[in-house]
């Protein structure tokens, strides 16, 4: 039951109460680039939620049995990111000769996902203490980890988007056209967001 | 296939050389990285035990007892140090206490939290009654730490209550304070009732427990 | 030169407020000029001493690997200012915590070594990195002074206006978005009216 728990509070965590864009300022560089279209918002957002599927996996995996094992955790910085590098360029190739489509829609973001702060963050978080239980994070909830960050990331992604576009056709001051007012628009969604702090789904035991 | 050795050789070569800076690096910092930790707990344990104690340190194997604690000497007084970690809002928070053998808290001081800045995260904030322009070029002031200061003298023998009312200690006068000890109340920090509750319960439950371990060993 | 340098670094060409870059951890650690200060320096320090090894070696790097060698050498640097940090600065390591990793995806460190340092010598290099890092430090400072004032009425701990409650927003996500919305505008507003444009 613990375990299962741990997990809800996990993908509830990671999409809504520690938002990778709307709370922890993880992946904006693409936020405000792409997001102006629906459609290549979409397109990032899921090309960014394999990619961290993948980066949360080999890393976990990489940390624990080379890692710590010989002790040289000090080499973490520069081994997840040649790592996720190395997955991105793999998984670009993969896809360019085995699913074409895919990779109309999905692969010219795949290079600008090497350096997206979201991926290594949390590549980096996951080598870390999971909050609600207590303890390191298992392989699992890596993965889940991973998997639900990257669904925050394109939630936030295609909640910009929808207002973006609407933005686009309204009459905006000057100064404030392009980056502020989507600086302002991102600030009062990361306000919102911030209720979600209040959803504390497991109370605390205390002592 | 000459070029792809090229590349190849080019890449290692870089790595290579990049690990060997690292490690070099490394080993000229790890000495002073496990230093840091240790100073750390010391600059804490001086600030929560009776001033100029000898404080030694003591290890248990029994699971009932902290792994690790300190005792000191305060009058006849034996005092107990150790560590527990409660869970708080948005995660665990780690503080360090002293107990004297009466159960009476001598002093307190959070090691680790992560609760939210403005909010649970107040509990380790400090008060200056500097301003940054007496403050910048005058003596540096310790701030008063008021959350964990006004523990001093609390029971943990007893119920540990949480005044929401009065308002916060740093504001009240000697006499709501000497009010609120003797009832054995603390002020919570307004708007943070979990990040309060969550170290009220650590000492009424842990706390308790290991001070009775440690006395009765 | 060197004051031309300092004026494209900081003002015409100010990585946070003019290029658009590097913008994670800009909003994440300005929530107290010690944090950004700390955080600028140490991005600064990195920028330089990448830009400079970079800039040595460009000529012997092969085009089709430059990308992962540049990442291998800031990464370097990366980790040696985390291992000098958490040996001598072990309160400014905790509160910037994985910010400081993260400055091996800093798009600006990535870009300078792409667009300038591959290309030019290893003195304009220095100074490129140099001058863009303090670009950032300043204006990370000019967003945490503006967030530490409003947010917890403090600067650098010092409490700042007498009895006035500080709006915790400001500390917290929403004020970062709020405060370089604002600080965006103001100097778009400025250039406007320089180049005489109705607002």
């Amino acid at each position: 039951m613990n375990n299962f728990a741990s997990l809800i509070s996990i993908s509830i965590g990671a999409v809504f109460i520690n938002n990778f864009i709307l709370s922890k300022f993880l992946g904006l560089c693409p936020f405000f680039g792409v997001s102006k279209k629906l459609s290549s918002a979409t397109g990032m957002g899921l090309a960014v939620i394999f990619v961290m599927a993948i980066a949360s996996s080999f890393t976990w995996i990489i940390n624990k049995f080379v890692l710590i094992q010989f002790d040289v955790t000090y080499l973490q910085t520069i081994v997840f990111i040649l790592v996720i590098a190395a997955l991105v360029q793999l998984v670009e190739m993969a896809l360019q000769k085995y699913s074409p489509s895919l990779y109309e829609a999905l692969g010219i973001y795949l290079p600008l996902i090497t350096t997206n702060c979201a991926v290594l963050g949390v590549a980096l978080i996951n080598t870390g203490v999971n909050t609600f239980s207590g303890k390191p994070y298992s392989f699992f909830e890596s993965l889940l980890n991973g998997v639900m960050s990257g669904v925050g990331f394109m939630l936030a992604l295609l909640l910009m988007a929808g207002l973006r576009e609407k933005l686009e056709l309204s009459d905006i001051p000057k100064t404030l056209e392009g980056l502020p007012i989507s600086f302002i628009t991102a600030g009062l969604m990361a306000l919102a967001f911030l209720g979600f702090a209040g959803l504390n789904f497991f109370p605390p035991i205390g002592g | 296939m000459g070029d792809f050795l090229k590349l190849a050789i080019v890449l290692t070569i870089v790595s290579v050389t990049a690990a060997l800076a690292i490690a070099f690096t490394n080993t000229k910092t790890r000495d002073r990285i496990l230093e840091q930790q240790q100073i750390a707990e010391k600059n804490a344990l001086q600030q929560i035990m009776p001033s100029k104690s000898v404080i030694s340190e003591l290890h248990s194997n029994s699971t009932a007892c902290p792994s690790k604690y300190w005792c000191a000497k305060k009058g006849n007084l034996n005092v107990y140090a150790f560590k527990i970690a409660s869970r708080g809002y948005a995660g665990d928070i780690h503080y360090l206490v002293s107990i004297s053998s009466d159960g009476k808290i001598v002093g307190m001081t959070i090691l680790d939290q992560s609760e939210t800045p403005g909010l649970g995260a107040r509990v380790s904030e400090s008060i200056s009654s500097k301003f940054v322009w007496n403050g910048l070029f005058g003596q540096k002031e310790e701030g008063l730490r008021w959350f964990t200061e006004q523990f001093i003298g609390i029971d943990i023998n007893k119920d540990i209550s949480i005044d929401k009312t009065t308002g916060e200690w740093h504001k009240l006068d000697n006499k709501e304070r000497s009010d609120l000890l003797a009832k054995n109340k603390i002020t919570a920090i307004t708007g943070s009732t979990i990040s309060t509750r969550a170290i009220t319960i650590g000492l009424e439950k842990q706390a308790r427990a290991y001070l009775s371990a440690l006395q009765g060993s | 030169m060197f004051k031309e340098e300092l004026k494209r670094g900081i003002i015409t060409e100010n990585p946070i407020l003019v290029l658009v870059l590097g913008l994670c951890p800009s909003l994440a650690t300005s929530t107290s000029v010690q944090n950004g200060l700390g955080m600028g320096l140490a991005v600064t320090f990195v920028l330089a001493c990448s830009n400079v090894i970079i800039s040595l070696i460009r000529k012997v790097i092969p085009d089709k690997v430059r990308i992962p060698c540049f990442i291998v050498v800031i990464a370097t640097f990366v980790t040696i200012v985390q291992l000098i940090m958490k040996a001598y600065l072990p309160d400014l390591d905790k509160q910037l915590g994985i910010y400081v990793p993260l400055i091996v995806v800093n798009c600006i460190i990535l870009g300078r070594a792409e667009a300038f340092a591959s290309k030019n010598n290893i003195f304009k290099s220095f100074l490129d990195g140099v001058v863009m890092g303090l670009g950032f430090t300043t204006s990370l400072c000019l967003l945490s002074i503006i967030r530490e004032i409003l947010g917890s009425n403090k600067l650098l701990g010092l409490n700042f206006f007498p009895g006035y409650s500080p709006m915790t927003v400001f500390i917290l996500a929403p004020g970062g978005f709020f405060t370089i919305a604002t600080v965006m505008a103001v100097i778009r507003y400025i250039g406007n009216r320089k180049k005489g444009v109705k607002a």
